[in-house]
């Protein structure tokens, strides 16, 4: 092991580092980035041309999946490196099982790197707190908000649950009413009028709005690349830093520039079946949101750029690794819009683009690869034994040989106990080309498989359940063995505690 | 002098005890709405914390309620609210109640009224909309619902005097409410002082 010169100190004691490589990582995630909108991933409209300018010289993963459909098991999988049947983080007021409040990204390479976060997204925020003892800087979500109105400082010792009950009396729930009769409306009433005049002051430059977390906070998304951007130098070094910006989820708020780029092109998309989990939007109403959401990722994108440039002229990118990618997609298919729901690629394809110091000619990956796989890929570049209860491997290139065939899964388990096995919920299973969607305990709609050839039908038109009944059966069986693992592992089994 | 002073004190006893009442069984229906998801993934000390957490949001609501009507008390004519406390602020905080039902996520009477009175898609317009919806619908409560119960009650002692008995029924029935809330301020400081 080799100790860097120096030792680095936080928080005012010495934080000991044992890098050998002394590079510095960044994460950063765009927030329901889906990969089948960008143009690098073969979208018809030019989303993001400084994305394609950056995979010249990096290496991108043609088929990355996340973990799960939204942000807090999709976010808990990429920073844990296991699937959310194993850290249990399925449903919206969900905490990770405890163990991984030490197993996880930050707890891993606590004494390989000085580790900073931050998010604009809320969900995000509650995974990162319970990682909070191993994260040398966990910036507060408001200290770049443009307005922030809320009382969660004042709970901070008691994260999860006065972040919930204060989320519940002054916005309202996730899905019901606010649990506060008086206070909700006063709160609505201060917050409206005040948020009003921010609205009004920044009308000329975001017509649509502010980036809104849903949560009573509005940002710029300027403001988080400028700080990512001035992190990156002043940050002590080697650094792991975790960003987590909102856009592109919805609303869909733009800057000026880049409202209605996109509107009246008239692109053509093939109309798909609707869906079971069908929200009963139409083609048309789909159509104008898919506007909205392509008009927002060109103005994320153009933020990506402006950060690369920064990024390129501070020779940050010779000693760092940029890892680019998402928590999750979007859909505007089916009769749905947004994410949360299925398990269609919209949703679970995500972009993941990984520059290595010094990088100069681009890469392809093609074969499947899963958002657990970015832990496993740290450790594996410091240097760093693999812990037994990852469920990631190393990327192809990264330490891994590419493997065409192997086998990446997701899953939707939102209304399943944290604490026992899973009886209603979305799993999918992905064994190039082939992926199976497999439903479970739905009313109406138990033990449902759809089985698409993602190679020769990318739109998953053409379900060949019926016609492939040896391939269902055997990636049925695949995802049992590997649940049955992970549940039988949380009921009993202590992580590798070296 | 005295025994006035007294009255005004009875009076916002029975205020508060309305306040209380409703914003304590709404906390609780909606807790118990709630119930099903927590069970799915909370320990059970999680579950009493968020419920302490809610009391304690129950019994602050409950009290600025009770100071907006002692002070719309003091600035309006005693006739209109001082010299009926009770009644009359039962009256009010029923119309609070209310206005605080319909204003509530989409969906909700006056969000309904605001995405017509926009005449926009902008999310954003709507509930600045609504906003100003509700703040009309708590004026109109004071100016022109209140006089009307004070009205009624003065005409009917029968009605004024059902009236005041509910009041100090209620006054009764929440005080569990409050001895629960004082003991959720404990664990939540407690919590946050470990």
């Amino acid at each position: 092991m080799f100790y860097l010169l120096g030792n680095i100190e936080t928080q005012g004691f010495v934080k000991p580092i044992k890098n050998a490589t002394g590079t510095n990582v960044i994460i950063l995630i765009f927030d329901a980035m889906s990969a089948r909108h960008m143009s690098l991933y073969g979208y018809p409209r030019k989303t993001t041309p400084n994305i394609d300018r950056f995979v010249k010289t990096s290496t991108i993963f043609h088929q990355h999946h996340a973990a799960s459909n939204y942000t807090k098991p999709s976010t808990a999988s990429l920073l844990t490196g296991v699937l959310p049947w194993s850290h249990r983080a399925l449903g919206y007021y969900s905490t990770l099982l405890e163990l991984y409040d030490h197993a996880n990204i930050f707890g891993e390479t606590t004494s390989s790197f000085y580790t900073l976060a931050y998010t604009h997204n809320v969900l995000a925020m509650n995974v990162l707190q319970e990682f909070a003892a191993h994260i040398d800087l966990l910036k507060p979500l408001q200290e770049l908000a443009a307005y922030n109105f809320d009382l969660l400082d004042d709970f901070k010792n008691d994260y999860s649950m006065g972040f919930y009950a204060t989320k519940e009396w002054s916005e309202g729930g996730f899905v019901g009413p606010s649990a506060s009769l008086f206070i909700n409306p006063i709160h609505n009433i201060i917050y409206t009028l005040t948020s009003s005049k921010v609205l009004a002051a920044n009308k000329k430059l975001y017509p649509l709005g502010l980036i809104d977390n849903g949560f009573g906070d509005l940002f710029k998304l300027e403001d988080a690349i400028n700080w990512i951007a001035q992190c990156s130098t002043s940050t002590p070094q080697p650094y792991l830093g975790y960003f987590h910006l909102l856009s592109p989820h919805e609303p869909y708020n733009p800057r000026v520039d880049f409202v209605g780029k996109f509107s009246g092109d008239n692109l053509y998309l093939p109309e798909k079946p609707t869906s079971y989990f069908s929200q009963g939007y139409t083609q048309e109403q789909l159509k104008q949101f898919r506007y909205l959401y392509d008009d927002y990722l060109a103005y994320a994108d153009s933020e990506f750029g402006r950060l690369l440039g920064m990024l390129e002229k501070n020779g940050v990118l010779d000693n760092t690794y940029l890892i680019l990618t998402s928590d999750h997609g979007q859909m505007f298919e089916r009769g749905i819009h947004g994410h949360g729901i299925t398990l269609y690629e919209p949703v679970i394809h995500i972009p993941l683009i990984i520059h290595a110091p010094g990088q100069t000619q681009g890469k392809d990956i093609y074969s499947p690869t899963s958002n657990i796989d970015v832990l496993p890929t740290i450790l594996q570049l410091t240097n760093q034994r693999l812990p037994s209860w990852l469920e990631g491997e190393p990327l192809p290139i990264f330490g891994k040989s590419d493997n065409a065939q192997r086998l990446v899964f997701s899953m939707d388990g939102k209304e399943n106990s944290k604490m026992k096995p899973l009886t209603k919920a979305t799993f999918s299973a992905i064994q190039w080309p082939y992926k199976l969607n497999n439903y479970r305990g739905y009313p109406g709609y138990d033990n449902i498989d759809e089985l698409f050839d993602l190679n020769n039908d990318p739109e998953e038109l053409n379900n060949l359940a019926a016609s492939h009944p040896t391939v269902v059966v055997d990636l049925k069986n695949e995802l049992k063995k590997n649940q049955a693992i992970a549940e039988k592992r949380y009921l009993g089994h202590s992580i590798d505690q070296q | 002098m005295k025994m006035v002073r007294n009255d005004y004190l009875r009076g916002l006893i029975g205020v508060f005890s309305s306040a209380a009442f409703c914003a304590y069984n709404w906390s609780i229906i909606v807790f118990l709405w709630d119930l099903p998801s927590f069970l799915l993934e909370w320990s059970t000390l999680d579950i009493i914390t968020y419920a302490a957490y809610q009391f304690m949001f129950a019994l602050a609501g409950s009290l600025l309620v009770t100071a907006f009507i002692a002070i719309l008390g003091l600035i309006f004519p005693a006739k209109y609210i001082r010299n009926n406390l009770a009644v009359s602020g039962t009256a009010l905080v029923a119309a609070f109640a209310v206005n605080s039902i319909i204003y509530k996520e989409r969906g909700s009477i006056i969000f309904w009224l605001a995405t017509i009175l926009s005449r926009s898609n902008l999310a954003t317009s709507q509930i600045v909309i609504s906003t100003w919806i509700a703040v009309l619908v708590i004026l109109i409560a004071v100016l022109v619902i209140l006089p009307i119960c004070l009205v009624i009650a003065t005409k009917s002692k029968m009605v004024d005097r059902a009236i005041n008995r509910f009041i100090n029924n209620l006054s009764v029935l929440v005080v569990p409410y409050v001895i629960l809330s004082l003991l959720g301020i404990l664990l939540i400081v407690f919590k946050h002082a470990l």
